[in-house]
């Protein structure tokens, strides 16, 4: 294209060559204008002559004139201006500067438009744009001037040292200084960055250093983190105020650092700091000193950890309160009350912060297996509920009390230790009817499945199924003896029989006792009618959890006796009897000696007594074989029907072992079928990474201990499904 | 929905300014040039135009008299021009060509106007 243009263009407008002393005319008329501009007499002038003047001294090529005589120009008003604003002083030096600055400015941009030709067309880098020249100047003979500069930042720094410390100072003027600095600074803020940021920034860390340490000294943390807030504000205030944006954040960075980040351990320590907020539930404090510490690096590790250990703290004396040993509830319904606060802590301070969440419940993961109580006291716990605590609650409050239950157990490490007293629990209050509601019941079971899945609560449902299936059959049994013909040759009894499948149930000991010929012929008909209609079954009678009603004639009255089984056995012995020996008790009915000496002591020992020890000793003493017991005819109670203990409550500790070892044997299992599953699918593996496999596999319902699972390991090479590796005796090889 | 006439904005605004036979409306600026008179706006002249731009903030005589005289610039290409400024239609032919180069360059129309006359002079 500029090939032809060439060509023609200067056969229209070949610009006449200029002669020097017209172009020298041009530009003093120029410089006069400029002049009068820089004196505020601008109205006179025709803009039209000036830019024309400009526009053909530029079209004669002639700029240079321009150029280097308005940078003289400049040169020569920015030195005059300097001398009248040094002289200035005290107050009168900002507004004087300030007022000539702002005048100078708008000189600059006039003197920019006149001389627009000039700046669009010739003006080149690294030459400086018009404007931008007039700021140059400024800058090197105004601002940056040793009279100037330093007086300048001392005293914007002094009006703001003064603004800190509550007093009124001239915002606009302040944002006009400052902005001047911005202004002049050619690329990147550089001469607002050297010449005043750097040094607004050292006076704020140093101010806010002596004032953060004064301040915490002598208040409360509390006021502490107010003040901090407030002066946080401020200082985002000051930021909109007059201070250039690029600044906010170093200097809020600045105050963080003073006012948080040096202080943090102190807050934390002090006496009215972090600690004594959260142990007085100060929520609106510690969302306070939340919100601060997230400010600076680190500072919610430091909060969350000194929340963890509180927590950890107050779990681990819960724990460990003798009270809360004797007493399970006592110890589940504190457990439930700490959550409930520090859920409260969490989201009323700590904005569910998610690291704060899992904080806390590594603490509770930590001090609830402290102690290897917990499981069967959530159990106990559980068993209360479901035995008639829930009777006063409403449903939306007994599922706030299941959830919270299912908390604390999602924190066991030995789930299956609580199954196992779960299940002991839970038969217990099926078999004596004493379950509140068996709806209640299948809610709770169903989140312990949410939680664990089938395998977990397979038991526990076949329980139920038991019971209904039982209640099936003893309808039918009762049909049968209605059309049976053995039936017509005996007295009439109500007998009652629940059918347990084996492996649902807990294993109850082993006991035997010989029944009375009647209830024996009652017992061998079940076994008849049960096994007839489900063929391939076998009955084992499990006497020992039964009970029985019995008559108590007195001479002048009439009771009815609840009874165990045992008991039942060991009162109708006295039918054929006056006194009666323990030694020919346990002879009579066929029951160890242990059991016996258990079933007698609340009918002897409790608020009714139906049996009296002759001769009369100290209640406390120990039994022996040769006690000697005979009714109590004197039995004085207004109550028709009289319920029995079945056994005295000093048995726990032993049946708590009981349920331990099985805990163990079923572990046992557990480990050996981890064992194997891991080896067939590595077929080899070092005995670490065994352990570690193994380990992790089993988590989710206890922590096996490593001595156990090498002891398994040892058990599985001598049963053939491992062996060792001949040169290397820590590596196993699975053998199929 | 997008909706854009720019067509209907270029002869809305051109009927603001009316060469012959009406008056135009709400002028508040004369334009003046050696043998013609154009009555113009300053509200579009600043917006339009660097030029008129610097000279409407000046606060010299100009902007007091309400009115600019330029005199080397013809009332012919003048009125190319000021059209120009209004609709952001130019008309342009062999002869005027390089005067309204010329022209718009001096009063510092836009870059794109400038390098589309240039395309024209070329061919």
């Amino acid at each position: 294209m500029s090939r032809k243009m060439i060509l023609r263009v200067p056969k229209f407008q070949e610009p006449k060559r200029m002669e020097k002393s017209e172009a020298q005319r041009l530009w003093l008329l120029l410089k006069d204008a400029i002049v009068e501009v820089q004196h505020m007499n601008a109205s006179t002038l025709s803009f039209e002559e000036l830019y024309r003047s400009s526009y053909s001294l530029v079209i004669a090529k002639r700029g240079d004139i321009l150029y280097t005589g308005l940078e003289e120009v400049n040169n020569h008003h920015t030195k005059n201006l300097l001398d009248k604003i040094a002289q200035a002083v005290d107050e009168r030096f900002l507004i004087e500067l300030n007022s000539q600055w702002q005048q100078y400015k708008l000189q600059q941009i006039m003197i920019h438009d006149i001389l627009m030709y000039l700046d669009r067309m010739y003006v080149k880098e690294p030459q400086l744009k018009v404007f931008d020249l007039g700021m140059f100047k400024w800058k090197q003979n105004v601002l940056i001037h040793s009279q100037i500069n330093d007086r300048l930042v001392r005293m914007l720094l002094g009006l703001i040292h003064m603004e800190r410390n509550g007093e009124v100072i001239d915002g606009a003027l302040m944002k006009s200084l400052i902005q001047m600095y911005v202004d002049v600074s050619l690329k990147e803020k550089e001469t607002y960055k050297q010449e005043f940021e750097e040094r607004f920034l050292l006076a704020t860390s140093h101010f806010y250093k002596s004032e953060s340490n004064l301040f915490i000294t002598n208040n409360s943390c509390g006021a502490y983190l107010k003040k901090v807030e407030i002066r946080l504000i401020e200082e985002e205030a000051r930021i909109k105020q007059y201070l250039d944006e690029s600044t906010g954040p170093k200097l809020i960075k600045a105050c963080e650092d003073e006012l948080i980040a040096n202080h943090m351990q102190t807050m934390i320590e002090m006496e009215t700091g972090c600690r004594t907020m959260i142990q007085n539930d100060r929520f609106n404090e510690l969302k306070l000193m939340y919100r601060l510490f997230q400010r600076v690096e680190n500072g919610l590790v430091h909060l969350k950890n000194e929340f963890a250990g509180y927590v950890r703290n107050e779990g681990h004396k819960i724990v460990n309160q003798p009270e809360n040993l004797k007493d399970p509830n006592a110890l589940i319904t504190s457990l439930i009350e700490i959550r409930n606060r520090f859920e409260k802590t969490l989201s009323q301070s700590f904005a569910n912060n998610r690291d704060f969440i899992n904080s806390v419940n590594t603490a509770f993961e930590s001090f609830l297996n402290e102690n290897d109580k917990l499981s069967e006291s959530l159990a106990l716990f559980i068993d209360k509920k479901l035995r008639g605590g829930f009777k006063d609650s409403n449903d939306q409050e007994i599922d706030v009390i299941m959830n919270k239950v299912i908390l604390l157990f999602r924190f066991l490490s030995d789930k299956d230790v609580f199954k196992k007293f779960y299940e002991h629990y839970l038969a217990k209050r099926l078999l004596s009817g004493r379950s509140f509601s068996e709806d209640l019941e299948r809610t709770m079971i169903s989140k312990f499945k949410q939680e664990c899945g089938n395998q977990f609560t397979s038991k526990m449902e076949g329980m139920f199924t038991d019971m209904r299936l039982s209640k099936d059959a003893l309808d039918g049994f009762k049909n049968y003896l209605q059309t049976s013909v053995e039936m017509g040759k005996l007295p009439k009894i109500d007998m009652s029989v629940r059918v347990l499948t084996q492996g649902f149930w807990p294993t109850f000991p082993p006991h035997s006792c010989t029944l009375p010929p009647l209830l024996s012929q009652y017992c061998d008909l079940f076994t008849k009618y049960y096994c007839h209609a489900h063929t391939g079954r076998r009955i084992i009678w499990q006497t020992n959890i039964g009970t029985a009603e019995v008559t108590f004639r007195l001479p002048k009255k009439t009771h009815v006796l609840a009874l165990s089984t045992y008991q039942m056995l060991i009162m109708l012995l006295f039918n054929d009897a006056e006194k009666l020996s323990l030694k020919q008790m346990a002879a009579g009915t066929s029951i160890s000696f242990m059991d016996i000496q258990r079933s007698v002591k609340p009918l002897y020992s409790g608020k009714y007594k139906v049996l009296k020890r002759t001769p009369a000793v100290e209640k406390s003493k120990e039994l022996s074989e040769n006690d000697i017991f005979e009714l109590n005819l004197n039995l004085k109670c207004k109550l028709h029907r009289i319920k029995f203990a079945a056994t005295s409550q000093t048995d726990s500790e032993p049946e708590r072992q009981h349920t331990r070892q099985r805990v163990d044997e079923d572990r046992k299992i557990e480990i050996d079928a981890a064992i194997v599953r891991i080896m067939k699918s590595r077929k080899a593996l070092i005995h670490n990474d065994l352990i570690v496999e193994c380990t992790k596999q089993l988590s989710s319902r206890f922590v096996p201990q490593t001595s156990m699972i090498k002891k398994r390991i040892e058990n599985l090479i001598e049963r053939e499904y491992l062996e060792r590796f001949p040169d290397d005796r820590r590596r196993y090889r699975y053998l199929a | 929905m997008f909706y854009q006439d720019l067509k209907e904005l270029s002869t809305n605004l051109s009927q603001l300014f009316t060469l012959e036979n009406k008056q135009p409306v709400f002028s508040d600026f004369l334009v003046v040039t050696r043998n013609k008179t154009f009555e113009c706006h300053r509200a579009i002249l600043h917006a339009r135009s660097a030029y008129f731009r610097g000279l409407l903030r000046s606060q010299m005589k100009e902007t007091t008299e309400g009115k600019v005289e330029i005199r080397d610039i013809s009332s012919e290409v003048m009125k190319n021009i000021l059209t120009y400024i209004y609709t952001g239609s130019l008309e342009i032919t062999r002869d005027n060509a390089i005067e309204i180069l010329i022209s718009s360059q001096k009063l510092l129309l836009d870059q794109r106007v400038l390098d589309n006359i240039s395309q024209f002079v070329v061919r």
